[in-house]
């Protein structure tokens, strides 16, 4: 008997794995801490208004992929964001997705700058942003992974189907970081298979927060860091989950028996 | 055909290194968007859903047993063509984003118009602005709301000021922190609407989508939380409404102002089966669930939708423009 209770004091004491998440990619270049959890940025561009805080993320990324109209949306709105005439400035290494939006100038430009145009048009099953994500996993080295973040703009608002896509989009590579970003707001996964530690950058983000069981309920989660914590707490679409709740600290955590969606404010960035 | 069968899904087992990566695998092995129409039965997993075979071999249907609702857009037709005999009853509840084109049409279809807090001040900027050719002042007040209700937080002092005199009742809860602002305005109308049925009473809401992600999510569990009342949240791209469980729904398309984008979407609980009629890509008690096939970009085909299913729906469906 002492055995056995001594086996059950080890399960519920062992620590799953953390995760750690950071919107240090939200800060001016020059503002970057020494180590982030992943470094290694991509970002996407769906085709909708681009936020204006687009130049930073262009910036701070390594490869920028168009998804299909997200090219009309650079090549329209980049120059007048940066005051810079200059759309040879913003020229994205690939142009993805069914090309039914983008528009024949702005691909023939894109083109002969030396975008790649991969074409995806005879894929008719999926929506350009898993097209999109499916080609950074399978172009990203095992190894790089755990160091890779997708950044994706435009994903949000517009038709809700396309946002419910995108939002499972997440789900369906929930092994992989992605983080779909609006002028007012970012959301991610936090998957149930890890213990969460978001370190809140609080001069870009915040303090309005949330916590959402999109998809399953959860019948256990546990926050610390929020003005309104989660204490082994239930919750369901049709009950309690958490809206409105604000940032307490600079550092949240998270654990949940339910893979949740977060999500947190963004102050007016330029 | 699948994007998940590509080369990247890790499919050998045996590998004791490989066994923890197939473990995560199960999330993205499952397409998404998949639109159920002619698939060669995928090679790997027989969860992928599979037309339905014969009719001999349908499952027994539970839709018998439910009582059945029925849901209509008729209320964004021009008013001139609105059918005599409609029984429904109207509210409108704006929240604090900028108006549809279409606003000034359902105010005037509606018996009761609610502001949450500043959906007060889009509509003193936002109607004069969709009105152009009239008056400011006409427009304000003409378009008075009945009641301006929430935590105040927002409404400019002002444009309080403004309504309060025209009669505008101003229902301050700033005391209670627990409820969104949408959740307040359809509890008062629901307390307030005459009758102990309210099964003709739809409320139609301005500004629930887009903007804040918790927002919009508060907004959406409240169509949760109030199964057995009609709420239509509305945004210049689309209408999205809760099809609950407990029901099986038809669903009438009103093809001159909305579609042909559709799309069933499991929120709250994944949905171990599904049958829809008269869309593109039909359901046929499927499996629907985050993580693997949600019905997006479906197009209506008919002028009627059924659905059936043993889980709460969120419908959507764009509109035109």
């Amino acid at each position: 008997d002492y055995l056995q209770e001594d086996k059950m004091l080890w399960r519920t004491i062992r620590s799953m794995e953390v995760m750690a998440h950071s919107s240090s990619f939200l800060l001016p270049k020059l503002h970057q801490p020494a180590k982030t959890p992943a470094n290694n940025y991509t970002l996407v561009v769906l085709n909708q208004q681009l936020p204006r805080f687009m130049p930073r993320l262009w910036a701070q990324a390594k490869m920028r992929i168009c998804a299909d109209g997200g090219a009309n949306r650079i090549f329209d709105e980049m120059s007048q964001m940066t005051n810079d005439l200059d759309r040879n400035r913003y020229i994205p290494e690939i142009v993805e997705g069914d090309m039914d939006s983008i528009r024949p100038e702005v691909k023939r430009f894109y083109s002969s700058q030396g975008s790649k145009i991969s074409d995806k048009s005879h894929n008719q099953e999926t929506t350009d942003l898993h097209k999109c994500i499916s080609s950074i996993r399978h172009r990203t080295p095992d190894h790089e992974k755990a160091n890779l973040c997708v950044l994706v703009t435009g994903a949000l608002g517009g038709r809700f189907d396309h946002e419910a896509a995108n939002i499972n989009v997440l789900y369906v590579f929930s092994d992989m970081r992605i983080v779909l970003l609006s002028d007012d707001c970012l959301i991610q996964l936090l998957p149930k298979t890890h213990h969460h530690e978001i370190y809140i950058e609080s001069s870009v983000e915040g303090p309005h927060c949330g916590i959402f069981p999109i998809g399953a309920p959860s019948t256990s989660t546990t926050t610390t860091g929020l003005k309104w914590n989660l204490s082994d707490a239930e919750m369901r679409f049709g009950s309690m989950i958490s809206t409105s709740n604000i940032v307490d600290s600079d550092k949240v955590t998270v654990q949940s028996d339910a893979d949740l969606l977060w999500t947190i404010s963004l102050r007016n960035l330029t | 055909r699948c994007a998940s069968w590509t080369s990247e899904a890790p499919v050998a087992v045996g590998d004791a290194d490989q066994i923890q990566f197939l473990k995560h695998s199960t999330r993205t092995r499952a397409t998404i968007n998949c639109n159920f129409s002619e698939h060669a039965p995928c090679p790997m997993e027989p969860h992928h859903p599979r037309r339905a075979p014969t009719a001999a071999m349908d499952p027994p249907s539970p839709a018998g047993a439910r009582p059945a609702m029925s849901h209509s857009s008729a209320f964004l037709l021009p008013s001139s063509a609105t059918p005599a005999a409609s029984a429904d009853a109207y509210a409108v509840v704006v929240l604090n984003q900028r108006l549809p084109r279409f606003a000034p049409l359902l105010w005037d279809r509606a018996q009761v118009r609610v502001c949450a807090d500043g959906g007060a001040n889009r509509v003193f900027d936002g109607m004069p602005e969709l009105l152009p050719g009239h008056a400011r002042d006409d427009v304000r007040s003409r378009y008075k709301p009945d009641v301006i209700k929430g935590d105040m937080d927002s409404v400019r002092p002002e444009v309080k000021e403004y309504y309060s005199n025209l009669g505008t009742k101003i229902a301050d809860q700033s005391h209670d922190q627990d409820t969104t602002d949408l959740h307040k305005c359809v509890a008062f109308i629901t307390d307030n609407s005459p009758g102990s049925d309210k099964s003709n009473l739809c409320i139609l809401v301005l500004g629930a989508l887009g903007g804040r992600f918790d927002h919009e999510m508060g907004n959406i569990n409240v169509l949760h939380l109030f199964p057995n009342i009609k709420i239509v949240l509305l945004s210049d791209d689309c209408l999205i409404f809760l099809l609950p469980r407990t029901h099986t729904h038809s669903i009438h398309i009103e093809r001159s102002v909305e579609g042909p984008h559709c799309g069933l979407i499991p929120v709250g609980t994944p949905s171990t089966s599904t049958t829809t009629t008269g869309l593109r890509w039909n359901l046929d008690n499927t499996h629907m669930s985050f993580g693997g096939l949600i019905s997006t970009s479906n197009i209506v085909d008919e002028d009627q939708v059924m659905v059936t299913s043993d889980s709460d729906l969120i419908w959507t469906i764009s509109l035109r423009h």
